[in-house]
């Protein structure tokens, strides 16, 4: 296919990764000082890191872990870790090095409650919820988008964690193979693996509503 | 083992996983070439190929619930993250991958090799020489009382001094146990300090019990230096390998107690 966006390896370049913008830079100088008080014992500093970061980390640990109660205690598990263990961050990315303790963080919980039944997001079964707004305004392109959002959200509640952490890794976060093998601790074959079988998995749990996403 | 049946439905396995690597972009060369044959030449993988690329598309338009919570961290969070003084400490101890466990357990088990090295194989080699036991002043209660009750014995003179108690009972039938038990140890001090071979025979000659006996009830010339005499020499009896091995084990078991302990406070 003429897939531009991925290679054999999955490596994209840095204007493919949705996470890389031109603020970063900046970001991360104030991230480096941030951290430096924070070592110091500045709490405040710390805090700011949170602030700036507890956003991020919600998103991508909420389209981790289906349960919202389980994903607030990972990102607060994330944040504790990350306050605990910072005199072991040695660079160059706070954001990368705080992402990864998220990820660990989402998937050590999900593997110790496995077994307890999850309960899916209620804001996401509220009508009133509507994705943001883009160029298209319409009620019914609105509608259907929210349709479309509602019903990737619970497929991939239904898929298995690791594969659902895989696919929101490469797909949502824009995390290359290599960087989730690293991520998640795992083979680069087993990454690509999980992203391929997760994807089917998906496909068969939305084929009865396609039309949604084809439209 | 026999290869698995060729069947429609793992053909379609095979496309299918063909068909999902295509659209990931992970094929080259042959594999890719096959798999864009597939896809234009079987109207299910297409639709398949084009299903993914819609998933994929939607995935970045994932609705995001709401942050419900502030993960700011409070002065307390930070004092139990980072602990200082004996809290610390208990943390320390307390924690599940912390090296106390390994620790304590190696020090406790070379404290019980330490003490089965400096006990029980000397008794073991004495079993097999003659002489062998006389180094060893903890196995020496399994000599013979009756050869080292003799008067005058060749024997070490340290062996006098241990054995005495349960020696003066059977070296001198009519003696009173308990007298006997009392003046034995006077004998270890006396001789022990003492490298000369001619001071070791003169204090062996002391340690007969019917002497022993005389001094230790107030009938000797100096009774009260026997007894200042065998409180604290009586200890040096102990070689230092045996204190360390207990000093490692006794550390061992309190960094055990102490985790077991730290464990509980912090739950």
């Amino acid at each position: 296919m003429d897939d531009p966006r991925s290679t054999t390896t999955g490596e994209r370049t840095a204007a493919e990764r949705p996470f890389t913008r031109p603020g970063d830079e900046a970001a991360a100088r104030r991230d480096e000082i941030l951290v430096a008080r924070a070592l110091d014992g500045d709490l405040t500093a710390f805090n700011q890191l949170v602030e700036a970061y507890q956003d991020l980390c919600h998103s991508l640990v909420a389209r981790l872990v289906p349960d919202p109660d389980q994903a607030a205690d990972a990102v607060q598990e994330a944040f504790f870790s990350a306050y605990r263990h910072l005199r072991s961050y040695r660079g160059p990315s706070f954001r990368g090095w705080l992402t990864r303790i998220a990820v660990n963080a989402a998937m050590d919980l999900q593997r110790a409650r496995k077994r307890r039944p999850v309960s899916p997001y209620p804001e996401l079964e509220d009508e009133s919820w509507q994705p943001p707004a883009g160029p298209e305004t319409d009620p019914e392109t609105l509608t259907v988008a929210a349709e479309r959002g509602h019903a990737l959200a619970a497929a991939l509640a239904a898929i298995g964690s690791d594969q659902r952490a895989a696919i929101v890794l490469f797909d949502v976060e824009g995390y290359d193979y290599a960087e989730i093998a690293r991520m998640t601790g795992v083979s680069l074959g087993t990454v690509k693996s999980r992203i391929h079988r997760g994807r089917l998995a998906l496909r068969a749990i939305l084929a009865e509503r396609m039309e949604l996403f084809r439209s | 083992m026999p290869p698995a049946p060729h069947t429609p439905a793992a053909e379609a396995q095979d496309h299918a996983a063909l068909v999902v690597a295509l659209d990931a972009g992970d094929l080259a060369g042959a594999e890719l070439l096959a798999a864009e044959s597939l896809a234009a030449s079987c109207t299910g993988c297409a639709a398949l190929v084009h299903d993914l690329a819609a998933i994929r598309g939607a995935m970045t338009a994932l609705p995001v619930p709401p942050r419900r919570r502030d993960y700011r961290l409070t002065a307390d969070d930070a004092a139990r993250l980072r602990p200082f003084g004996w809290r610390r400490l208990l943390e320390w101890l307390a924690a599940p991958g912390s090296t106390v466990r390994p620790l304590a357990a190696g020090l406790a088990t070379l404290g019980v090799v330490g003490l089965l090295l400096t006990s029980g194989l000397p008794g073991l080699l004495s079993g097999f020489g003659a002489g062998g036991a006389a180094s060893s002043p903890l196995m020496a209660p399994a000599e013979s009382p009756v050869d080292n009750a003799a008067p005058g014995g060749s024997g070490d003179v340290q062996f006098q001094g241990t054995y005495a108690p349960e020696a003066a009972p059977s070296g001198a039938p009519g003696n009173e146990p308990g007298l006997a038990a009392t003046a034995a140890p006077a004998a270890v001090p006396n001789a022990a300090p003492s490298g000369d071979p001619a001071a070791v025979a003169g204090e062996a000659a002391t340690a007969d019990p019917t002497v022993e006996r005389v001094g230790a009830t107030g009938t000797s010339d100096s009774p009260p230096e026997l007894g200042k005499a065998a409180g604290p020499d009586a200890a040096s009896t102990v070689p230092l390998p045996a204190l360390v091995s207990l000093a490692l084990l006794a550390a061992g078991l309190a960094l055990l107690a102490g985790r077991m302990v730290a464990r509980h406070r912090l739950t």
